[in-house]
């Protein structure tokens, strides 16, 4: 019989450019902060209407959409601290189906964290004016890249969620990762993304391992203590 | 009615022998007490009392009094002993004192001596005391009552016996009593009473005593001193010997308690029975259980068969688990490949949805440099083929939309068929997975079945259920046998007192019809001969109740009579009682009577001389009656009285003794 992973599914396929595009796009859409008014030194920046700070946390929050497993741990973890019983029936959803398999486009370790380059989905985003990115910081040293959202990609984000039904999925993803993730900062964010095992261990330019099966089991946890302590979990306050 | 009519009577009744009868009325003790009338006439002679007197005259004394056979009159002033005389003859004749006896006069006694002749026989009381109470008392028996005079102990050369000795009260009384029930042919009187443990109260002699010293006319007793249950009843249809009253009394009270002992044994054996029930209900299910275990341990085949079944459930439960680990396989590759099918569906439509939007849209910046890409770029592109960017030829930027249906339909087709055939494979992986199972557990039977009958443990068990099962069917068949727990004797005893009672009472019954009318008659015939006026009739009844009905008047009870009116109608009862005796031939009432000052009874002198007269007149006409009366008035006595005995001290105010 041939050696079959039944947890990574076909996990060498990569995803087209404009998929990715698509995917940053609704990202970005859904965890930029609305600006006031357009930053007024830059022309590219005339029609900005959100930002999306630090290229960490757009990774991290790619990494979460495309990995449907650390997602569900990281609702987990976020369960056990504020004990919001939603988090651990949203957890359950995605670990009781075949998201974690079937949605999973596991992402290469680069030095960063979990990292895939994002500049050929910058690019059509930018040539179609729909995201502009800005580096701030000294000439020589860049601190942080700002992902400007335009209102042309603020129309389209609009148009995928009423007329690409083949989005809805990503669509409801981006919006749950970003509630996640609000407030949290891409470095924040990229330490609690360290806690967890398997990630921390994965050499620099390999894959990432699923961990499902273990995610599986912690929910299983939870779900089999009684029900007063999922009321009241451990950790609180 | 004789014995051993009555026997034969209740044999024939209750269907029994003769013989089953006797043995039951013996057994309970009944038996004896069948008798016929016999007399029971007690008549005083003398009383003699000695001792030390601690008031005028001080000093020892001793002094006898002897009674005439009729009426005897004891005269004297009050407080000057009258009284005294009948309760020291009472302490000998009853055996023990009422406590009526002044505890002074007690103390001064130290000999006390009664001649007495009871049914027929002559007795000497001999009684002494110390400190009021009695120190040795004693019953002389001789054949005349002469030779009894100054003789305090056995003196076998005159003829007497001691019949009695006791050195206390307690015996002396309990001697007392049984010597006078017997010579008296008296028997117990019994009722049932919830406050005795017996469950019987018994009156003895005392109570039959009660009915000789007629109880002062204020007491509301007709006869006896102890007003308890029907005693005057009971009393009076003994002297008036209705047919063995006193025999029906214990007989009744016997099937009563009977009756008692009988509820209280059928609680006993429906306890029982529950509690035997109980067991044979258990036992039947223990039996139940042991039996159909047996029986399947008889159906257990041989080792030989047992071996062969397991070696080809072991083949088929390894060829089982094999086929099932395929299947397993088979199904997680066949679920593998629809999860493939289905992310490459999804990746089709996703890259071609985005592929679509992006085309759509004009590129306005160079997304290197940020320069504007200018109209005509934008242009060429539409109408050449020129990329708007780069400004190479696009080619392959175009998409396809047949190639793009075709490409998604080919996924959604795969998709289909690789689901369908992973559900074929979980049903075969489910259905696989249920036959190992029923190999895996029937393999495991058979080899414990095995195993048992290597260590021969089936046999054992077997061996075992065999004694288990008999020991439990004999258990059953104890159970069932178990007879309820019932006494036919006692059966045969309640019969019989059923059957006696029956015909006591229809004798009785008989009897008291005429007897009771007889009686009535006499009383009312001799209370107005003791000065009762306005009498027309007296109904007494078995029960004892006396109506008085006076002339014109509606009923009356004897109990609302005037204490001098209730103390005629008592001497007229007991006087009434002792002519229809004497008429009929029957026993009856001692003929002894102590009557206490009639003065004091509310009765005017007229009176007093009428019922003294009247009573001297009976005593001369009823042979076998003894009157004794106190009086204060010794000159009316002597007046009136010309036939009768008078005591009387020796001068005025002087003591009687």
């Amino acid at each position: 019989m041939h050696p079959v992973s039944t947890t990574d599914v076909d996990g060498d396929h990569v995803t087209s450019r404009e998929q990715d595009a698509i995917r940053i796009l609704l990202i970005i859409a859904s965890a930029a902060v609305p600006l006031p008014q357009p930053p007024n030194d830059d022309p590219a920046l005339a029609d900005a209407v959100a930002v999306l700070e630090s290229q960490v946390r757009l990774q991290k929050l790619d990494f979460w959409v495309r990995n449907p497993d650390f997602f569900a741990d990281e609702l987990l973890n976020e369960f056990e601290w504020c004990g919001d019983i939603d988090l651990l029936h949203q957890a359950e959803a995605i670990l009781e189906s075949e998201e974690p398999e079937v949605r999973r486009y596991p992402m290469m370790r680069f030095l960063f964290g979990a990292y895939e380059p994002l500049d050929d989905a910058l690019a059509v985003l930018r040539s179609a004016h729909l995201v502009v990115r800005r580096k701030r910081g000294s000439a020589d040293r860049v601190q942080q890249h700002d992902y400007y959202l335009t209102r042309p990609g603020r129309e389209t984000a609009d148009c995928i969620l009423r007329d690409a039904p083949a989005f809805a999925y990503f669509v409801d993803r981006t919006r749950a990762v970003a509630a996640l993730a609000d407030g949290h900062r891409g470095t924040h964010l990229k330490d609690r993304q360290y806690q967890q095992g398997e990630y921390r261990d994965t050499a620099i330019g390999a894959r990432i391992a699923t961990i499902a099966p273990r995610v599986r089991a912690r929910l299983r946890q939870y779900l089999d203590r009684p029900r007063h302590q999922n009321e009241r979990p451990a950790g609180v306050g | 009615m004789i014995a051993e009519d009555l026997i034969t009577r209740v044999a024939i009744m209750a269907s029994l022998p003769v013989s089953v009868v006797e043995r039951v009325l013996h057994e309970h003790g009944l038996a004896s007490e069948l008798t016929g009338a016999f007399p029971r006439p007690v008549r005083v002679r003398r009383l003699r009392i000695a001792g030390t007197r601690s008031v005028a005259p001080l000093g020892p004394f001793t002094s006898d009094i002897r009674f005439g056979p009729g009426l005897t009159v004891l005269a004297a002033d009050n407080l000057r002993g009258k009284t005294s005389v009948f309760e020291l003859l009472i302490w000998c004749l009853r055996g023990s004192p009422r406590s009526g006896l002044q505890g002074v006069v007690r103390s001064w006694l130290a000999r006390l001596d009664c001649d007495a002749v009871v049914a027929g026989r002559h007795l000497g009381f001999r009684l002494r005391m110390k400190g009021g109470e009695l120190v040795d008392g004693r019953v002389l028996s001789a054949s005349d009552g002469d030779s009894l005079v100054g003789i305090d102990t056995a003196q076998h050369d005159r003829g007497v016996v001691e019949i009695l000795h006791a050195t206390s009260q307690d015996a002396f009384s309990v001697m007392v009593e049984a010597l006078m029930m017997e010579l008296l042919h008296l028997e117990t009187l019994e009722s049932t009473s919830s406050r005795a443990a017996s469950g019987r109260a018994t009156y003895g002699w005392p109570a039959y005593f009660g009915a000789l010293y007629l109880p002062p006319g204020g007491e509301p007793a007709l006869l006896g001193d102890l007003v308890v249950g029907g005693l005057a009843g009971r009393l009076l249809q003994v002297f008036l010997d209705l047919p063995s009253a006193a025999l029906l009394t214990r007989i009744r009270a016997a099937r009563d308690q009977l009756a008692d002992a009988d509820r209280i044994a059928e609680a006993d054996a429906a306890r029982m029975r529950l509690l035997f029930d109980g067991q044979r209900r258990a036992t039947l299910e223990q039996l139940e259980a042991s039996r159909s275990e047996l029986a399947m341990l008889h159906d257990q085949p041989s080792i030989a068969a047992l071996v062969e079944a397991v070696s080809t459930l072991t083949a088929s439960a390894v060829a089982a688990d094999a086929s099932l680990r395929e299947a397993h396989q088979t199904y997680e590759l066949l679920r593998w490949q629809r999860r493939v099918d289905e992310k490459r569906l999804n990746d089709v439509r996703e890259s071609q949805a985005a592929r679509s939007l992006f085309h759509a849209l004009d590129p306005q910046v160079c997304p290197r440099c940020e320069a504007p890409i200018s109209p005509e770029r934008r242009a060429a592109e539409r109408t050449r083929a020129i990329c708007a960017v780069c400004t190479e030829p696009t080619g392959r930027g175009t998409v396809d939309p047949q190639q793009a249906a075709n490409a998604e339909r080919e996924g959604q087709w795969r998709l289909t068929t690789s689901r369908n055939a992973e559900v074929a494979a979980r049903a075969h992986r489910d259905a696989i997975a249920a036959y190992a199972e029923g190999r895996r557990s029937a393999l495991a039977d058979a080899e414990r079945a095995l195993a048992m009958a290597r260590t021969g443990e089936a046999a054992d068990r077997r061996r075992e259920l065999v004694n288990r099962v008999a020991r439990l069917e004999g258990a059953v068949a104890a159970l069932e046998s178990l007879p309820v727990p019932a006494e036919h004797r006692r059966d045969d005893l309640r019969v019989v007192l059923d059957a006696t009672v029956a015909i006591l009472s229809e004798e009785q019954e008989a009897a008291s019809d005429s007897l009771f009318g007889e009686l009535n008659a006499d009383i009312a015939e001799l209370a107005r001969g003791f000065g009762f006026r306005n009498l027309d009739r007296i109904v007494v009844d078995r029960a004892g109740r006396l109506q008085v009905y006076k002339t014109g008047g509606p009923r009356e009870w004897f109990r609302t009579q005037s204490p001098g009116e209730r103390l005629r109608l008592r001497i007229a009862v007991v006087v009434a009682l002792l002519r229809i005796g004497h008429r009929h031939g029957i026993a009856t009432h001692p003929g002894l009577l102590l009557i206490d000052s009639p003065r004091s009874e509310e009765i005017q002198d007229d009176d007093a001389v009428a019922l003294l007269t009247a009573l001297e007149r009976l005593c001369v006409e009823t042979p076998g009656l003894q009157i004794l009366v106190t009086t204060a008035d010794e000159g009316l006595v002597r007046r009136a009285l010309t036939e009768s005995t008078i005591i009387a001290p020796a001068g005025p105010g002087q003591p009687l003794w």
